[in-house]
């Protein structure tokens, strides 16, 4: 290795020296699934949320990916009501326990649950360790009752048509 | 509208569904719809579901002009029952059935 001794009294010109690890940490890329309709289940199995999923390529294998969830639900029940991230079919930002949800949900018995939507959100820094096309999506359950995605259960509170908009965003953090 | 949720629901209360954007056209069965259910019955419940909800729009406004119950008390402690009942006819008559 070189070693070059700078006058910096004098100036400095020239070009730093590239190597692999000047881009470490920064962004490769971003990319974002919104979800501007609304959805609703009674599934009380896993299922996918519609529209909520994205796909990114990462540049290397060593990249990690950045995922930022939010989502508006409403639920008409005091029941159980979890939404899970993926990497394809695997379950990601879990609690070391049994019940692995990544967003635990349950609302609470005061009778307002129907005109009240709750912004859910995770963040997870995940290490895929590939290069080839990498889905992240969203699943959800209900225990009981309706799950509503983007909208209140009774529209009479919000208002009608007063919806709101769920968003999955991935970014590619070079090693 | 009622929600075509709502209505498969109430056709078949363990039914296990998702309807996105509410769109009759967009209906996943988790439970492969073992009862058959159409799209002109769950429609047709629809309709049902919301000329009920439309019919009882007195009792929503009745109840959301009534007095507390702690100010309905009141108004029997003072005014006597004869007073509660002018004070309760009075939401009534202006939400008739």
């Amino acid at each position: 290795m070189s070693l070059v001794k700078l006058n910096i009294a004098r100036g400095v010109t020239g070009t730093l020296p590239t190597s692999n690890y000047v881009d470490s940490g920064k962004i490769g890329q971003v990319l974002q699934t919104a979800k501007t309709d609304t959805t609703s289940t009674t599934s009380s199995s896993f299922a996918d949320i519609s529209g909520m999923s994205v796909a990114i390529t990462p540049s290397a294998t060593s990249s990690k990916i950045l995922i930022e969830v939010q989502t508006w639900i409403c639920g008409g029940s005091s029941a159980n009501q979890p939404i899970n991230l993926l990497r394809g079919s695997t379950v990601i930002g879990v609690a070391d326990t049994s019940a692995d949800y990544t967003m635990p949900f349950r609302q609470a018995s005061d009778g307002q649950n129907q005109y009240r939507m709750f912004n859910l959100t995770t963040t997870f820094l995940d290490s895929p360790s590939s290069s080839s096309a990498t889905t992240y999506k969203l699943q959800w359950k209900t225990n009981s009752g309706t799950l509503y995605l983007n909208r209140t259960v009774d529209e009479g509170g919000l208002g009608s048509g007063v919806n709101a908009c769920s968003t999955i965003t991935v970014s590619e953090v070079l090693a | 509208m009622t929600d075509i949720i709502h209505a498969i629901k109430s056709l078949k209360s363990d039914a296990q569904v998702t309807v996105d954007n509410d769109d009759i056209n967009k209906i996943t069965w988790h439970d492969g719809n073992p009862t058959n259910i159409t799209n002109k019955q769950i429609t047709d419940k629809q309709t049902e579901l919301q000329t009920n909800y439309n019919n009882k729009k007195y009792q929503r406004d009745r109840k959301a002009e009534y007095p507390s119950i702690v100010d309905q008390l009141d108004d029997i402690y003072h005014n006597g029952i004869d007073g509660w009942k002018t004070t309760i006819k009075a939401t009534k008559d202006k939400f008739p059935k």
